[in-house]
């Protein structure tokens, strides 16, 4: 056997292990917080969740977004998120002057998938409006590369941060999972140290995204897997463990109990090949925004919205596992959405409910929809 | 906690204390590196000395040059890193080398190899990569000290099987410490024996396989080192009972170790207060950070650096 035989190994033996149920991990949680008395996951409206719509909102074309539209949809969402007819009484109630915020975007994707500038800008607005400083309110992400690319700097208030652990404050020794799935070197997970040492409270601001290992991307995995190192390993095979790996990392301290608010841009969307977005005919429209305390809610709420996509297209569902639609070729998932890298896990937000971390059950969710 | 053996110096005094390790015998002396006539403008500044010519030069044996390919991975669109050391070679006992073939870019590397495992060695550098070398034998000689013995606690029992040879250098890659041993080594926590029930000669067929029953034989807890945030670093601890050098040797594409501001976090068995960090292409005032004694070890965040680092660690009372 040689070197290339030896890789070829590693990742063939998990594949054709793939239907084989796998036990849980044992995850070892390492921190050095306390939660919360009211946890910010599911936070103060556990299982609801409130869509805005707008046919408007952006230029399927040009990608142009219409700042007014958007803020009309932030303003509408948050108020009726809390039942407060002017929209700052809402966000006063997650924020106040004392306040230090992160805003958790996804840019994984940019330029073509990312929280749009023009969204995650208005949240900085209103943030202000209620009082917190713009040096208080830093938006950001794992990587550098990734923040870097949607130049969310010219969009925003003056004094507002746009960082990344490279370039602020690294990882936090102290906060970190271990857990060894595949036999990885690497069995730890550091938490970004300016989510411990700094903020107060963090927005959550997802994209609508098909993902070739999770299944899909929103609430959950923008939070975990954005918030944590070394957390690609997971999902090396074809079998993954981001069943269980994403809502693990979303209920470690203080994780879970800063993160307070979720808001979830889908302007524009990935169907599949996602988190990227290198090919353009797999992005979508669907023109809307949710909000909500709950993540798991939301991100419920997004399968649909990804599989009913899908379907349309006449491709498989996010749920379907059989090893024929697997394939370790890139260019073959790039090329034919029944294709994939991995066994889908879109498991991974029932899993997480089990943890505590919201609502699952379809019918026991609290969904308003609204058009502006 | 146990008491072992621990061997200082080649042949020299056996003494017992209450550390992990055992300590492997190395040449008393530091490396000495030697450069070919291209690179006679390095050996006129001091920097290393002319490289043996006849039947001096015959006794280096020829090594590859160090460095590390992507391979692809199957499962997944990126590549996964193939790092090629020469660790496994110096632990079977090659003490004189030669890197006669060095492509441009590695010269460094293989001069912070030769240095990191105490060996000496020839290195015929491409002209290209003169100044660099340069730079990195001035690191060296600024950090050179008599060396310590290695610190292992993995027996490999040597075997004529070329299977061995892998088998070596995936545990050289996924920093098991380990020495290779005639015979069994009771002072060892674990003794790796083809042919045994644990490690049946078959299972080296497949050394990533092998080195995992290995790890998993030791345990993560019981592991000298453990590197967090890298899979392309290659780390060599050496001490006594009073302190330890930790040598860190980089084999990335870019062989830069900055992927965040604290890339790698390092754990060591044993409790020790960092003294001094010496790194190549690094902050020449950076220093070990978030320095932490959880249990019986010793936690703490590496600064950038490139291609070689240092730290120098005192043993805590």
């Amino acid at each position: 056997m040689d070197r290339r035989e030896f890789l070829a190994a590693m990742a063939a033996g998990p594949a054709l292990a793939a239907l084989q149920p796998r036990p849980i991990p044992k995850y070892q949680i390492v921190t050095k917080f306390k939660r919360a008395a009211t946890p910010g996951m599911p936070g103060a409206y556990p299982g609801r969740v409130v869509t805005v719509h707008s046919p408007t909102v952006i230029d399927e074309v040009t990608e142009k977004v219409d700042v007014p539209t958007v803020q009309s949809m932030i303003a509408r969402g948050m108020s009726t998120l809390t039942g407060d007819k002017d929209p700052r009484d809402s966000w006063a109630r997650f924020f106040n002057a004392q306040d230090f915020v992160g805003i958790k975007v996804n840019a994984s994707g940019a330029p073509g998938a990312m929280s749009m500038p023009e969204v995650v800008a208005e949240i900085t607005k209103n943030l202000t409006t209620v009082g917190v400083k713009p040096a208080n309110i830093v938006i950001h992400e794992r990587g550098a590369g990734q923040i870097l690319a949607p130049k969310y700097h010219e969009f925003v208030p003056a004094g507002v941060r746009v960082e990344s652990a490279n370039t602020w404050l690294g990882y936090d020794p102290d906060v970190y999972v271990e857990v060894n799935f595949f036999g990885e070197e690497d069995t730890r997970s550091y938490l970004i140290r300016m989510v411990s040492e700094q903020f107060t409270k963090i927005i959550n601001v997802p994209n609508m995204k098909d993902h070739g290992a999770s299944g899909v991307t929103g609430c959950l995995k923008n939070i975990s897997y954005g918030e944590f190192n070394n957390v690609a390993r997971s999902h090396y095979h074809a079998q993954t463990e981001t069943l269980t790996f994403i809502g693990t990392l979303a209920t470690v301290e203080p994780v879970r109990s800063r993160t307070v608010l979720n808001i979830m841009d889908g302007l524009r969307g990935v169907w599949h090949a996602g988190p990227f977005s290198r090919d353009r005919k797999y992005r979508f429209y669907p023109k809307q925004l949710k909000f909500g305390t709950d993540p798991v809610a939301i991100d419920r709420l997004l399968i649909d919205v990804i599989d009913e996509k899908r379907k349309k297209e006449g491709v498989i569902s996010v749920w379907n596992r059989e090893m024929k639609y697997f394939t370790t070729k890139q260019e073959e998932w790039e090329r034919d959405p029944n294709m994939n890298r991995s066994i889908r896990e879109p498991g991974h937000i029932e899993y997480a409910s089990t943890l505590g971390l919201g609502v699952y059950d379809i019918k026991k969710i609290d969904h308003t929809e609204l058009t502006v | 906690m146990r008491s072992v053996s621990a061997l200082l110096l080649a042949g020299a005094t056996v003494l017992t204390y209450g550390g992990l390790a055992t300590a492997v015998g190395q040449s008393a002396a530091p490396s000495k590196l030697y450069l070919t006539a291209a690179a006679s403008s390095l050996v006129e500044q001091g920097l290393a000395a002319t490289a043996p010519a006849g039947s001096d030069a015959a006794s280096y044996q020829e090594i590859p040059s160090p460095g590390v390919r992507y391979l692809p991975n199957v499962a997944r669109a990126t590549n996964v890193p193939w790092i090629d050391s020469n660790g496994w070679r110096f632990a079977r006992g090659m003490r004189k080398v030669s890197y006669a073939k060095v492509p441009a870019g590695s010269a460094a590397l293989a001069a912070a190899e030769a240095f990191v495992f105490n060996v000496d060695a020839i290195i015929n550098p491409d002209p290209k990569d003169l100044e660099d070398l340069g730079k990195m034998l001035r690191f060296l000689k600024a950090n050179e000290q008599a060396p310590l013995p290695d610190m292992v606690n993995i027996g490999v029992v040597d075997n004529p099987s070329p299977l061995l040879n892998e088998v070596l250098n995936l545990l050289t890659r996924r920093n098991l410490l380990y020495k290779v041993v005639p015979a069994p080594d009771r002072t060892l926590d674990v003794n790796v024996q083809l042919g045994t029930p644990d490690f049946p000669a078959e299972a080296a067929a497949n050394p990533y396989e092998f080195a995992a029953r290995v790890r998993a034989k030791l345990g993560d807890d019981k592991r000298l080192v453990r590197l967090y945030g890298t899979s392309t670093v290659v780390a060599r601890l050496t001490g006594n009972k009073s302190r330890a050098r930790l040598y860190l040797l980089s084999f990335g594409s870019r062989r830069q170790q900055d992927a965040g501001a604290q890339a790698i976090r390092v754990r060591l068995q044993g409790r020790y207060q960092p003294a001094t960090f010496a790194a190549y292409g690094g902050n020449p005032d950076a220093k070990v950070s978030d320095v932490r004694h959880p249990g019986t070890t010793t936690e703490f965040w590496v600064p950038d650096f490139n291609t070689c680092a240092i730290i120098d660690l005192e043993a805590m009372k």
